[in-house]
């Protein structure tokens, strides 16, 4: 469950106990330490450890007593290769036949499907790279691929697509663009040194090489950039009619095309916020803070936010606080890649909060959603129905 | 993955009972002391390194290890370490936590791996002269801040600013010349 809002870096913390913090960071900490008397348990038990006359490593720890609770919590149901295991498979094989059975007949009132197969498992890093001269390859099969445009090197390691910088052969700029499916992501270096991490379903085309007085990229989707600091050549990101400008700083964007807002979320630095056509409604935003802007009619709205809610897809997680359904469930089908039904329309408007593994299979997530008793969550091939 | 691992993790899917108890006998205090440096409460790290020895009991057929037993063992730790870190909304950016720990267990015999230990070594001697000096009497000698300010005689404020500063360094140093689970 996510309550407090400021995010700390350990190293303030480490600071605080040997050396001196800035005023900007004493303010931090003592921000987050009111958030939550376990924040202040932490930082008191941190203190403690770092203090260099208390034994805190010194005490013995007391591996003979841990053994005895460990083999008593997990072994007994593995130690001997006794009968009951036998009488125990086969008593799961009935009761998975039976349970089988029960939900075929029944299958519309069956609350609960969510324990049985098939297990929908999340997303992977899958992407496809298209180069400029409109070849496409794919990267999920090809993992060490080594392309050459235009004189620099695209290296692919893993789920990473690395751009080095090059001299400039040629005078036109080469564009690529790279693809990820639903259910994927995938992390970009690009030729200056910035960093992009693109969830699912979203595009990004980009020039190979950068050139002139500006770094521009386009996007659809979403994703988040770590701007390499250049103050001569401002980077921008482009989406719909807005364009974002930026010199090197930290940010989201999430622009999908079937949402009506583009949301962008400042983490580091500044950034400047342009709409096609509207010059006096430019933006500029600190860090922390959130602009929307609608597709539909170009309405702005501004925010304070916590920026690791919208962030915490990149590191492997899924943070939601105080979200409607309907936008959870738009954000989990594109990493699970399944299809969402609400039974009833006012289900979309139920709020939860909570902190997700983006990796667990999505019947533990659902399992969680479900702990509430305020929904059910009902699976049929890669059909999600919401009673 | 080394033969050696192999087997064992191969004894493991096979359930042999002695071998995991030889496994948790010989990893479970250093990786509670490893999962201190991170949550400071030793109650909650012996739950979490429990945690992870009954995973790796129960699910030893679907276990990918990709470099050895031992960095398995870390990282499994680490990561639940940063999940509770990230509950209570605290970032390591910069692998704070994980070199304060290097720096901790290079005294313990049980961090014996020479790769480590050259690596900080190779670091250290980057270091200005002096900052190296003081950097080495804290954390090779376990000397005492107000210690090395007399040794040294430089004020304990000036101690405390070189030692952040070799920090800062070291920290650079090391996670250009190596990967975490390298280091693991």
């Amino acid at each position: 469950m996510v309550k407090g809002r400021t995010i700390l870096d350990f190293e303030i913390i480490w600071k605080k106990i040997n050396h001196k913090l800035t005023e900007e960071e004493e303010l931090l900490l003592s921000q987050w330490l009111n958030e939550s008397p376990s924040h202040q348990r932490y930082f008191d038990k941190a203190c403690e450890y770092f203090d260099e006359d208390s034994n805190f490593s010194g005490h013995k720890t007391d591996t003979e007593k841990a053994w005895k609770t460990l083999k008593n919590k997990t072994l007994k149901k593995h130690s001997t290769k006794s009968l009951w295991i036998q009488i125990l498979s086969v008593a799961a094989a009935i009761f998975v036949i039976v349970l089988f059975l029960f939900s075929t007949h029944k299958s519309e009132n069956s609350p609960l499907a969510i324990s049985s197969p098939p297990i929908i498992k999340p997303g992977t890093s899958k992407a496809v790279l298209i180069l400029n001269d409109g070849s496409v390859h794919d990267l999920t099969t090809s993992k060490h691929l080594l392309f050459t445009e235009s004189g620099a090197d695209i290296k692919i390691e893993g789920n990473k697509l690395l751009y080095t910088e090059a001299e400039l052969v040629s005078k036109s700029i080469k564009y690529n663009t790279l693809i990820i499916p639903r259910g994927g992501e995938f992390f970009l270096q690009l030729s200056d040194g910035t960093k992009v991490w693109l969830n699912s379903e979203t595009t990004l085309r980009y020039p190979v090489q950068f050139m002139g007085e500006e770094r521009k990229v386009e996007l659809t989707g979403e994703a988040f950039f770590e701007v390499a600091r250049n103050e001569k050549v401002p980077f921008l990101v482009e989406s719909g009619d807005q364009t974002v400008k930026v010199l090197g700083t930290e940010f989201n964007i999430s622009s999908y095309k079937e949402n009506p807002l583009i949301s962008t979320t400042l983490v580091k630095g500044s950034i400047q916020v342009f709409i096609k056509n509207k010059p006096d409604k430019n933006q500029a935003l600190v860090p922390n803070e959130q602009m929307t802007i609608s597709k539909i009619d170009g309405q702005i709205s501004k925010q304070k936010v916590n920026p690791y809610q919208y962030i915490a897809w990149k590191e492997g997680r899924f943070v939601f606080d105080d979200q409607n359904l309907c936008e959870i469930m738009k954000t989990l089908s594109k990493w699970y890649n399944v299809d969402v039904v609400f039974a009833r329309e006012e289900l979309k408007n139920l709020h939860f909060t909570g902190n997700l593994q983006r990796y667990s299979d999505f019947g533990e997530v659902l399992k969680k959603i479900q702990k509430t008793n305020e929904v059910k969550f009902i699976i049929e091939n890669k059909q999600i129905t919401i009673r | 993955m080394h033969n050696e691992d192999k087997i064992l993790l191969n004894e493991i899917v096979k359930r042999n009972i002695k071998i995991y108890e030889t496994l948790f006998f010989n990893y479970y205090p250093q990786l509670v002391r490893f999962a201190e440096g991170y949550l400071f409460d030793k109650q909650a790290c012996e739950d979490i390194v429990q945690t992870v020895f009954i995973y790796f009991w129960e699910n030893a057929e679907r276990i990918n290890i990709t470099f050895s037993l031992k960095a398995y063992f870390f990282e499994s730790v680490k990561n639940h370490c940063l999940n509770n870190l990230r509950d209570i909304q605290i970032h390591d950016r910069h692998n704070f936590l994980y070199l304060e720990m290097l720096m901790k267990h290079e005294n313990y015999e049980e961090l014996e791996d020479s790769d480590i230990i050259s690596h900080i070594n190779s670091a250290i001697a980057q270091l200005p002269e002096q900052m190296a000096k003081i950097f080495k009497l804290k954390y090779l000698e376990n000397k005492k801040i107000h210690e090395i300010a007399q040794i040294s005689h430089i004020t304990e404020n000036t101690v405390k600013t070189q030692l952040l500063r070799a920090k800062g360094k070291l920290r650079m140093l090391l996670i250009e010349t190596t990967s975490i689970s390298f280091i693991l």
